[in-house]
């Protein structure tokens, strides 16, 4: 008995401190059990949301460099952005906390250069319009003292004055042709120029000559008569000049300004469009013009009619399709939804798994409505990214695009006077495979359209893509110029780096 | 010696049980103070626009989580006009939401988008009109 107990209390300290240890291991396990299902995704997901805020950010900021090119005409500059692949810490997980296991795991991201879809997704622009035509050359004659209306801004005024004769070469034939505008006038002239110039004639008087002019006496009886050298002030014919003036809201700006000097016969043309004379930026269409006056052998004509003006040919026009390419940021995210941001056509859109896609920034396309003209203004800038650039990086450390503005080329729509269109109709296509985006473009084409109250629009879907048609106010396709198109297209060529070296 | 052995013995014991007491205590002190918190929960993260012409206003979902019925409220000018934009049973990322109740002459000033599938509502969005 007395060998047992001590034996006995043996076992009995050991069990409570094994239990003790037990207890307090259990507690902290459940302590650590209690972060990691509650603390660490919070902070996870926490981090890829400020994260996606970020790329955000970063695509505002690579839309407005790549914007500042096109708006500065920047051709062949470059700008770089950097893009940050993931949240971060993928390199030194943990290093904020005790153990590794307590710090969420990081997002990775993979930066894209037209990967979106198999085919290109492409800008279609048809419609019937005014569109710019070197060989066509129509004119319209002005008829003497019958007014002409003229609805665009001629490119050329030719004031034709054809076979001058040597006879009408003298200092006494003076001719002159004016155009009358609304506030604006032109006078082109054929005039002799007449010089100043100092004639000497010899006078007798009886009493002394000044000094140095006296040229001889004559005596006749006890009178003296003396022969002096006068100067006389006079012009000398030098030649006939074709010379132009111009009168804006009843002040001359030009004023005899030789257009030819001492002319020979032959035939003369004079542009009065001509931007030094300055009138074209004063011209208000619809404007009235007069002739008035004439000029031997003269005509005046408008090169271009008040619808086919110089240069411009009204006709169904069709934009070669225009692949648009795309920026893409595709998150991997452990705790957040994932999120695809892409820029596309000036525009950045979000795209996510459980929806749709969504435009964050609109593209460049956009509408605007002018009731006191009735008239309806489209601007385009199909700003495309070059369908030759491919590139695709993922990871999670940051990487920067390096972006350079190739070319700027305005689509050949007419440029009419403010107030006035030169379209008559216009379908604006926006071609892709994807589905999502079909519907979101038409979304956007439907929301552009209410917002800036366009009328008389068609949108919808086809196979290919979604479209929006626009009639103009008059409902007519075959009716009125009562649209404006504004459009130019512009590529860049993005290429992708390292900071601080190339990956690929 | 043998009496003294047994006192020691159960002074162990006792050690042993008051232990388990004090550490029992403490767990229950514990869990007391982390199950009465508000169950721990994912607040939806999202941002949306309001698109306002002369006569209509709707609310577009601009990315973020997806909303389900029952876990969201439309605010207008504090009032709950949720039914008045369809109450739709999902509302995700680039879905608009038409509001029928707009009146052109006393127009809307703000929007509250409130979070109440949680213990307790959350503003999770506010717009201006």
């Amino acid at each position: 008995m007395i060998k047992r107990g001590p034996a006995i209390t043996c076992h009995e300290r050991a069990l409570s401190e094994v239990i003790g240890f037990v207890l307090i291991l259990g507690i902290i396990t459940a302590a650590f059990s209690l972060y990691l299902v509650y603390g660490v995704p919070a902070q996870g997901r926490e981090s890829e949301i400020l994260h996606m805020n970020d790329i955000k950010d970063q695509f505002v900021s690579y839309k407005l460099s790549l914007d500042s090119l096109f708006n500065n005409n920047k051709v062949g500059t470059s700008v770089s952005n950097a893009f940050t692949l993931g949240t971060s810490g993928g390199f030194t997980q943990g290093s904020n906390s005790i153990i590794p296991i307590l710090s969420p795991v990081s997002s990775s991201g993979v930066i894209a250069i037209n990967q979106r879809t198999p085919t290109p997704e492409t800008l279609e622009i048809s419609s019937y319009s005014l569109i710019v035509d070197p060989n066509v050359h129509n004119t319209s004659q002005l008829a003497l003292s019958t007014p002409t209306t003229i609805t665009a801004v001629p490119q050329h005024i030719y004031i034709n004055i054809s076979n001058v004769q040597q006879s009408v070469l003298n200092p006494s034939t003076y001719y002159g042709l004016q155009v009358d505008g609304t506030g604006w006038t032109a006078t082109v002239n054929l005039s002799p120029r007449m010089v100043p110039s100092q004639v000497y004639s010899v006078t007798t008087q009886s009493s002394a000559c000044p000094p140095g002019t006296q040229t001889s006496t004559s005596t006749s009886g006890t009178a003296i008569t003396y022969y002096c050298l006068n100067s006389v002030t006079g012009t000398l014919y030098n030649g006939s000049d074709i010379s132009i003036s111009v009168f804006k809201n009843g002040k001359s700006t030009l004023q005899s300004i030789p257009v030819y000097r001492a002319i020979t016969p032959g035939s003369y043309s004079v542009d009065i469009m001509d931007p030094a004379y300055g009138i074209q930026p004063i011209i208000q269409v619809p404007d009235t013009l007069t002739l008035k006056n004439t000029l031997p052998n003269s005509t005046a004509a408008i090169l271009g009619s008040s619808l086919i003006v110089n240069g411009f040919t009204q006709k169904n026009y069709n934009m070669s399709s225009l692949p648009l390419g795309s920026l893409e940021y595709r998150a991997k995210n452990n705790y957040w939804i994932p999120q695809n941001y892409y820029y596309q056509m000036g525009g950045i859109f979000l795209e996510q798994s459980d929806g749709n896609i969504t435009w964050k920034l609109p593209p460049e396309i956009s509408f605007s409505n002018d009731p006191t003209h009735n008239l309806v203004i489209v601007n385009i800038n199909a700003l495309a990214l070059d369908n030759s650039s491919s590139g695709i990086v993922g990871g999670n450390s940051p990487v920067q695009v390096k972006t350079t503005l190739n070319s700027i080329t305005p689509l050949p729509f007419a440029l009419v006077a403010q107030g006035t269109g030169n379209t008559k109709w216009i379908r604006i296509d926006v071609t892709t495979t994807d589905v999502k985006a079909q519907e979101m473009w038409q979304t956007y084409f439907n929301y552009t359209a209410m917002a800036a109250g366009i009328p008389n629009t068609q949108v919808g879907t086809s196979s290919t893509g979604s479209f929006i048609i626009i009639n103009g106010p008059d409902a007519n396709p075959d009716g009125a110029y009562d649209i404006n198109v504004i459009a130019s297209t512009a590529t860049y060529m993005p290429s992708i780096h390292g900071v601080g070296g190339s990956l690929q | 010696m043998t009496e003294q052995a047994r006192e020691s013995g159960v002074s162990g014991t006792l050690g042993s049980v008051f232990l388990i007491i004090v550490v029992v205590a403490g767990m229950g002190v514990l869990m007391v103070a982390v199950i009465s918190q508000p169950h721990p929960q994912n607040v939806p993260a999202m941002t949306a626009e309001v698109i306002k012409t002369a006569n209509s206003l709707s609310l577009r979902h601009d990315g973020g989580n997806t909303l389900t019925r029952g876990d969201f409220k439309i605010l207008v000018d504090g009032q709950d006009k949720t039914a008045a934009f369809g109450d739709p049973a999902t509302w995700s990322i680039g879905q608009t939401l038409q509001y029928t109740g707009y009146n052109s002459t006393n127009p809307a000033k703000t929007i509250q988008i409130v979070y109440t599938g949680g213990g307790s509502a959350q503003v999770i969005e506010q717009l201006m009109v």
